[in-house]
């Protein structure tokens, strides 16, 4: 039995059906990312776990318990808003300490957990601050606490990264990563980004109108995706249709696509002999642009009419192709996904 | 770079002259010489015009009765405007464009029209009267008397409340509500620790402008309650327009205490929200 269970959960706002029948589960101390294109239902899903919204049916358990119809607040849930949502009027310890004064806690102890979060997060700075005063990432860090000083069940974040600058979000991403090492909560993490849920999710759950397509570890997701439509969300696939198989690497009978990642992909000047690696395909190619991404060195080639893009690991050592230059690309066997619609 | 934001600068100034003669020959002026007259008499000037209102049981009640029937009204108007305005903020768009509209029209029917209605619904043989009176709700109600006038008041206080705080709602967005609700306060604890607050500056704002709302308020009281109301604004009338009392340097003298009572409370705000400011 996991952690969280949802099961045929369906919701409709009036003729629309946001989603229907889905099931997902979610095992103690990981991290779930929830990601596909806005308006897949991905947060309506978050706000249905959260108890924000209600299912028309379908059933959601958290620690074996049915809380499907149980009050939002009464859920041990904890959730981290895409704005943060602090308390505009109270200052950072006073955010903090909110919840727990609702608890009925005695001042000590709230004292204690509130000092604790404070500590964990690296908010004794702007502990006294006010959240008009705070940056964003201030802000995100302070609404993450204010989540975790209650110490919930199951921790729901909702794009909680989208408002930040690349930066700051980068960071953020890194230390909640960190958080959940060190803590060991369990979340659902929603976002349109997947390279925050690749980086982030111990599973990682794609969505597309209203429906999983895929739920996967990240690294099965990366290399296996199970259709054209994660191919195309999950990163740069390169996508072959079967008569382009055919006719750029004379592979013929094929009734599925292929995809192929850039970086999968060898490159090397045209003149040089055909490698000796069987089973690989070959064609010519013609380099169109060059450009540096950073680690890597992304070729757009052409071949006859087809784009195709190919990574190089930019190293200081690493022959780079000139525009217009010919050359020659291989694809190993193994680096091929095929698949139908 | 300087040559063009000077230029643009005295094009502002230009363009906005019109509009600072309208506030110089219609405010500024008027103001100076009700304040000028206000230090006159018959003969001479002095202060005697402030020095009679103030020894004055009679002028200094009439402030009273304004005072209380302004915060009053003003209370009324918040007390009921401002949950209207939270409940309004829940329907779908086309409802609070209906009910602002009408408040729009309702916080500007003042004056004779609204006396009017008042008398018809609710004087002595008004049919609302009459029909509490026969059902037995009420003995003896008369509407042209103080509580009438609070009444009455509060007919245009309210629709105007509601115009005044429905803006300011804006900062309470519906994430702050769920995220006090997720960590498990109840909507009164929401209400009174976190949404209150920070309505509290609006609110200030929107009950002093309620309170110079009602203090000027003079057609809707002379047209229920003629000269028997003891308010400010028709002791001025009376000294102004009046035929056996006419003293207009004293109605001056009223005028620029009613002006001063208006401004010491605005000037009090503002300096309670700067220190505020300044704590965050």
């Amino acid at each position: 039995m996991s952690y969280v269970e949802i099961r045929e959960l369906t919701k409709k706002f009036d003729t629309t059906t946001v989603f229907e029948n889905i099931n997902l589960d979610v095992d103690e101390g990981k991290i779930c990312v929830l990601v596909g294109p806005s308006g897949c239902g991905k947060t309506t899903l978050l706000r249905a776990v959260a108890g924000l919204t209600h299912p028309d049916s379908g059933v959601i358990r958290l620690d074996q318990r049915d809380v499907t119809k149980v009050e939002a607040k009464n859920r041990g849930v904890g959730m981290v808003f895409q704005h943060y949502a602090l308390f505009p009027n109270m200052t950072v310890e006073q955010n903090l300490a909110f919840g727990l004064e609702q608890k009925k806690l005695p001042r000590p102890e709230i004292r204690k957990k509130v000092d604790g979060v404070i500590e964990l997060m690296g908010l004794g700075p702007r502990a006294k601050a006010r959240p008009a005063a705070l940056s964003g990432g201030q802000k995100q860090r302070v609404a993450l606490a204010r989540a975790l000083v209650l110490e919930p069940k199951l921790l729901l974040l909702d794009e909680p990264l989208s408002a930040l600058d690349a930066q700051i979000r980068k960071r953020l991403r890194d230390e909640l990563k960190r958080l959940q090492h060190d803590v060991g909560f369990t979340a659902i993490f929603v976002t349109h980004d997947q390279e925050e849920a690749l980086m982030l999710g111990d599973q990682v759950a794609i969505m597309q109108a209203g429906r999983f397509v895929q739920i996967g570890a990240p690294a099965e997701i990366y290399n296996r995706p199970a259709n054209l439509a994660v191919a195309n969300f999950v990163g740069d696939f390169n996508i072959f249709d079967p008569a382009t198989v055919e006719r750029l690497f004379g592979v013929a009978a094929q009734t599925s696509s292929w995809a192929v990642r850039p970086e999968a992909i060898d490159i090397s000047p045209a003149d040089r002999k055909a490698s000796a690696n069987g089973g690989a395909v070959e064609t010519e190619v013609t380099v169109m642009a060059v450009q540096i991404l950073g680690a890597m060195v992304r070729h757009y080639t052409r071949a006859q009419d087809v784009m195709i893009k190919v990574d190089l690991l930019n190293k200081p050592d690493q022959r780079l192709f000139q525009i217009g230059e010919k050359a020659r690309i291989s694809i190993a066997r193994n680096a091929i996904a095929e698949m139908n619609e | 770079m300087i040559d063009i934001s000077a230029k643009t600068r005295i094009l502002a100034w230009l363009a906005a002259m019109p509009f600072l003669l309208v506030v110089l020959m219609f405010e500024i002026a008027p103001l100076l010489a009700v304040a000028a007259n206000s230090i006159q008499t018959e003969t001479s000037f002095s202060l005697s015009n402030y020095s009679e209102i103030l020894t004055s049981k009679f002028y200094l009640g009439s402030f009273k009765v304004s005072f209380l029937i302004s915060i009053a009204t003003a209370l009324i108007g918040l007390g009921i405007g401002l949950p209207a305005a939270v409940l309004l903020k829940r329907m779908p768009g086309r409802v609070q464009q209906f009910v602002v509209i009408c408040s729009n029209i309702g916080a500007n029917f003042t004056g004779f029209p609204l006396a009017f209605s008042f008398v018809i619904m609710l004087g002595v043989s008004g049919s609302f009267t009459l029909l509490l009176q026969r059902i037995g709700l009420l003995e003896d109600f008369n509407i042209y008397s103080t509580s009438g006038l609070v009444i009455a008041y509060s007919y245009f206080q309210i629709q105007f409340a509601i115009l005044l705080v429905l803006p300011s709602l804006a900062a309470i967005t519906a994430e702050i509500e769920e995220a006090a609700h997720l960590v498990g306060a109840s909507r009164f604890a929401f209400w009174w620790r976190i949404g209150l607050p920070i309505l509290a500056p609006s609110l200030l704002g929107s009950f002093l402008l309620l309170f110079a709302n009602a203090m000027g308020t003079y057609a809707t009281a002379w047209a229920l309650v003629g000269g028997s109301a003891n308010v400010v604004t028709i002791r001025i009338g009376e000294l102004t327009a009046g035929d056996v009392f006419s003293d207009p340097y004293l109605a001056d003298a009223l005028a620029m205490l009613l002006v001063v009572s208006l401004i010491l409370p605005i000037v009090v705000e503002q300096m309670f929200l700067r220190t505020k400011d300044r704590d965050r």
